[in-house]
């Protein structure tokens, strides 16, 4: 959609186009496959791999665990158009899973905003 | 969101215009424990007496939803004034048949408004011609005052 401000987060891979992002529908389904929204900030760092398939759920719902595994490996951990950032340590940031964590932070944050339901809110 | 949008106040009561959203009690009720599908589940009807579909509910763009918010906001106001016009035309109407049913024998009855009011800004043309009516009303006016006063005038004279 032209006007949507949603965060998406799009790749080829394997001569496929990939779009990934969330939805009402995928955030019930990631929810009964076990994830705690509540404890996003936590799942960013120990459990990208599973936000990132959550992100496959909306457009891409037949794609195999396995290759998704597999585009999540072989994916660069920093976004084309971006430098890479190192932390204290001198690791590389992982920016997809922080993506991945916004792109969800949104999505829910959207809908317990309007739930009224503040104690839902993620915050960084 | 503003608990008031969507409350009507009538003689101290609040009314519901708005198609309910989960309640705050529902709210108080749940904590980070309550599954986030549970919330959508309850938000999904209040979206779909929006006019959102199921499908664009749980498969759409959510950042869309604000729109369908807005138009029904709208539509509410558009409501509300059509309403508030058609308690005007009752009341002139009213207004005419109990002034007509009051007057004194023999008075011009009070007639209903010959057209309906106009709610919509003039054009530019339509404020000319507004302006030029007025002028020319005036000067009439005028006109027959002086008609009048000449006339008063020459039998006060022819008096004498």
């Amino acid at each position: 959609m032209q006007n949507s401000n949603k965060t998406r987060i799009e790749f080829d891979y394997g001569g496929t186009h990939y779009k990934l992002e969330y939805t009402a529908a995928s955030l019930k389904k990631m929810e009964r496959n076990g994830v705690k929204f509540a404890k996003l900030d936590e799942m960013v760092f120990s459990a990208p791999e599973i936000l990132f398939e959550g992100a496959f759920y909306a457009n891409h719902p037949r794609t195999d665990k396995k290759l998704i595994r597999e585009i999540y490996r072989s994916l660069k951990r920093t976004a084309d158009d971006e430098e890479p950032e190192y932390d204290e340590d001198g690791n590389e940031v992982d920016a997809l899973a922080l993506a991945l964590g916004s792109m969800l932070e949104e999505a829910v944050n959207e809908w317990t905003h309007r739930s009224g339901n503040s104690s839902w809110k993620v915050t960084r | 969101m503003d608990s008031s949008v969507g409350k009507l106040k009538l003689e101290g009561n609040e009314v519901d215009v708005l198609p309910d959203l989960p309640s705050e009690r529902d709210v108080q009720e749940s904590n980070s424990d309550t599954p986030l599908g549970d919330m959508l589940d309850k938000l999904c009807p209040y979206f779909m007496a929006l006019g959102v579909s199921y499908d664009e509910f749980w498969n759409g763009d959510y950042t869309c939803l604000k729109y369908y918010e807005e138009k029904n906001k709208l539509e509410i106001e558009k409501r509300n004034q059509e309403l508030w016009l058609q308690g005007l035309y009752n009341y002139i109407a009213l207004s005419t048949v109990i002034a007509n049913a009051l007057a004194k024998k023999g008075s011009a009855p009070k007639q209903y408004i010959e057209k309906p009011i106009r709610i919509t800004p003039l054009s530019e043309e339509e404020k000319e011609l507004e302006k030029k009516k007025m002028v020319d009303d005036f000067r009439a006016q005028l006109m027959a005052l002086d008609r009048k006063f000449t006339q008063k005038h020459s039998e006060d004279t022819q008096g004498r």
